[in-house]
């Protein structure tokens, strides 16, 4: 009795110690409503790689629709994922400065980051002296067009107000909807348009110094961009009722379908030209920067912007495995390259990609504008997105306030006024995100 | 010995009601309560909440978005309270007269479907390129001035069948005699609904009424999944603008004020129900 007694309290002790010995170290990811395609291309070229390099680890990425709002509930509750994935630097910042993210400047240093990762993306993740997130997808705002349609009749790409309003015109003489647009699925869709129209008809200068707050919202400059994209979207964008029932869905294949010329999107659009079920035809897509929109703004500018950030759970029993899997996700130059590739348009980290690890199959539009993106950022010639910008209340105001405007129920003065009270109010409590210093002399 | 029964007996009747207590307590009474706390604090759902008063209400009543949402509330208490209330009498007499019990089921049916999906085919059907509505001249789910129509439309379709099923049960437990007395008496069929069946089943009726009042502040789901408040906050809810002030605004503490004036409106229906009861009035 005694003997098998030892017997079983050794087995049970084996037992116990392998299973905590043995296990491996679990992350937990939570990602954002994506297709099994998207999903599987990080799979296979993010987790699985560093899985075989490291046999102690598994990643655990969980697809979480409504992300935004079960994360924030998981986290203040003390749980939440390892890895935190957000929207942008306003969300990823306010989890930072209420003290639940672990600041990743050691580690950023320690892979020599801080050296590569430019100071805009680094400064954008920073609240107080600390780093706490990264950018997972630089974007910017541009045109996606049907190319063989404008070669047929000899459409040219625009570059200024007078160009794009004529092609908006020829467009419409010939019996298409200029732009294809839709908010069905996502109704700040709307601040695409504010975004480009606001950049490029004031001028990022003017942007960057209202985002300090050394210039009113309410300025002239301002409202008259606003004006002119109520005048545009009453003309060229579907009518209002179409529009906010139409999906991506619907709108992306009426422009390879040739119902409509072409659709204002930023970066994340280019994976919806690879898949046939949005792009069912064999014309070309083509992309080009959004056209300025006053003689003084110059051209080419991109809007930038930050689609969604990493960073790390400072609660997560394992939140120095995840640091590490967020670096070496940044030095992994071959899986990023891939995939752009495999995943277009979602995954533009702020590192350099080499050219000998981007495969030769990436679609080569998306690519030129990847380029385009970088160097126009290098030389200072961009443009501020509103969603990544703006505190979380003008961002609303920014995209629900635009219908009633569209809709003659405010006045393009009234908008501005109110998008400047209630951003002066977030500048104030310190909800504005920083916006990194802009170089002198730059557009 | 009576001292023990009768601590058998709350024994045994505390085993029973034990769970329920404990679930209502737990998920209904203590959030409930922390949401009503909340509602006099400014709190963005991360950092410590800061006791504010009032300021909230304040805030929430001196917005359009408000206003135009507790409209919308009513315009939609109006249309359930009507409506589906007809709807389902009428079925309900229907199957009455011609005993065609076979169809309850076929009624009950849109009920027993989840929100989500039947909301979800209702956007598409109305949907202006891959749905019926292309045939139509009007964007339902696009146009400000009858969205909220086109949803409450296609609430409707999901509901009445419920009420149907409520109002039969209800005219099952009306004498036979009755209507055999009537009919002696050369009344026709409308007569016998007007002046048997309906102040037969008046506690039924008015129940169900109150419950609408209740349930009307309630709605969500249907909004959200068809058009999340839009187009242009011409279908905003209570809500749904609690929602989004919760979740994209990060202002907790007005949303609990807005859920505390949603409270106060099921209040109100209760306080209805009682003071029915209290005057006589069968509920």
């Amino acid at each position: 009795m005694k003997k098998s007694l030892g017997w079983f309290l050794m087995v049970v002790f084996l037992i116990v110690t392998i299973s905590v010995f043995g296990e491996k170290v679990k992350i937990t990811w939570w990602y954002e409503s994506v297709t099994p395609t998207s999903l599987k291309a990080i799979e296979d070229n993010l987790i699985k790689p560093y899985e075989d390099t490291h046999p102690n680890v598994k990643i655990d990425i969980l697809v979480k629709n409504q992300l935004q709002e079960v994360l924030r509930t998981a986290i203040i509750a003390g749980e939440g994922p390892d890895i935190i994935m957000t929207m942008g630097p306003a969300e990823a910042n306010r989890f930072a400065a209420a003290g639940y993210l672990l600041p990743l400047d050691e580690y950023l240093t320690k892979y020599c980051l801080t050296d590569e990762i430019p100071d805009i993306f680094l400064d954008i993740g920073k609240v107080g002296d600390n780093i706490y997130s990264i950018p997972k997808s630089i974007e910017s705002m541009g045109v996606i067009y049907n190319k063989s349609l404008f070669e047929e009749n000899g459409w040219k790409k625009p570059t200024n107000s007078k160009e794009w309003i004529e092609l908006l015109n020829n467009i419409k003489e010939k019996g298409l909807i200029p732009i294809a647009a839709g908010n069905a699925n996502w109704k700040p869709t709307n601040e695409h348009y504010v975004t480009v129209y606001l950049n490029h008809y004031a001028g990022p200068e003017n942007v960057y110094k209202a985002l300090k707050g050394e210039l009113s919202w309410s300025d002239p400059i301002f409202v008259d961009a606003i004006k002119m994209l109520k005048s545009d979207f009453k003309n060229f964008w579907p009518d209002y009722s179409i529009y906010s029932v139409l999906t991506q869905e619907d709108f992306v294949p009426l422009v390879s379908m040739r119902q409509s010329a072409m659709f204002i999107v930023g970066t994340w659009g280019f994976q919806w030209l690879t898949d046939p079920n949005y792009w069912p035809s064999n014309d070309e897509a083509g992309w080009f920067p959004f056209p300025n929109l006053r003689e003084k703004v110059e051209y080419p500018i991109v809007d930038i912007g930050i689609g969604s950030t990493l960073s790390v759970n400072k609660n997560s029993p394992n939140a120095e495995e995840a640091a590490e899997f967020l670096m070496w996700i940044l030095t992994y130059k071959e899986g990023i390259g891939r995939l752009l590739r495999d995943f277009p348009g979602e995954w533009i980290m702020p590192v350099e990609i080499p050219e000998e690890v981007v495969p030769s199959d990436v679609d080569p539009i998306f690519y030129e504008h990847v380029q385009i993106q970088y160097n126009l950022l290098e030389k200072d010639k961009y443009g501020y997105t509103t969603w990544t910008f703006l505190g979380p209340d003008t961002w609303q105001w920014c995209y629900e306030g635009i219908e009633k405007v569209w809709l003659g129920k405010i006045t393009p003065e009234e908008y501005m006024k109110k998008w400047d009270e209630i951003f002066q109010e977030e500048l104030k409590k310190g909800l504005v995100p920083p916006v990194p210093e802009r170089r002198e002399n730059s557009q | 010995m009576k001292y023990k029964n009768k601590s058998k007996n709350i024994f045994s009747v505390g085993i029973f009601v034990f769970p329920a207590l404990f679930i209502n307590i737990f998920v209904i009474l203590i959030p409930a309560i922390i949401t009503f706390i909340l509602a006099f604090f400014e709190w963005d759902g991360l950092n410590v909440p800061q006791f504010v008063g009032i300021k909230n209400f304040v805030t929430i009543f001196s917005e359009t978005t408000f206003f135009n949402a507790l409209l919308n509330n009513c315009i939609w208490l109006f249309i359930f309270l009507t409506l589906p209330v007809i709807m389902g009498l009428i079925s309900a007499e229907f199957l009455r007269q011609t005993k065609w019990n076979f169809l309850l089921p076929v009624f009950f049916f849109p009920t027993i479907l989840p929100i989500v999906v039947v909301g979800l085919i209702w956007k598409f059907i109305y949907h202006p390129i891959r749905g019926l509505g292309k045939y139509l001249n009007v964007v339902i789910l696009g146009d400000p001035s009858i969205a909220l129509y086109g949803i409450a439309f296609a609430n409707i379709w999901a509901w009445w069948g419920f009420l149907c099923v409520v109002f039969h049960s209800a005219i099952q437990g009306i004498s036979k005699e009755l209507y055999e007395a009537a009919t002696l008496d050369g009344a026709n069929k409308w007569q016998e609904f007007r002046y048997i069946t309906i102040p037969q089943i008046v506690p039924t009726l008015v129940f169900m009424e109150i419950m609408t009042i209740i349930w009307s502040f309630l709605v969500f789901d249907w909004v959200w999944v068809m058009t999340q408040g839009g187009p242009a906050g011409s279908t905003e809810l209570l809500a749904t603008l609690l929602y989004k002030k919760s979740f994209y605004s990060y202002k907790v503490g007005e949303a609990s004020a807005i859920g505390v004036i949603i409270s106060i409106f099921g209040f109100l229906g209760i306080s209805l129900y009682y003071y029915l009861d209290k005057k006589g009035v069968e509920v």
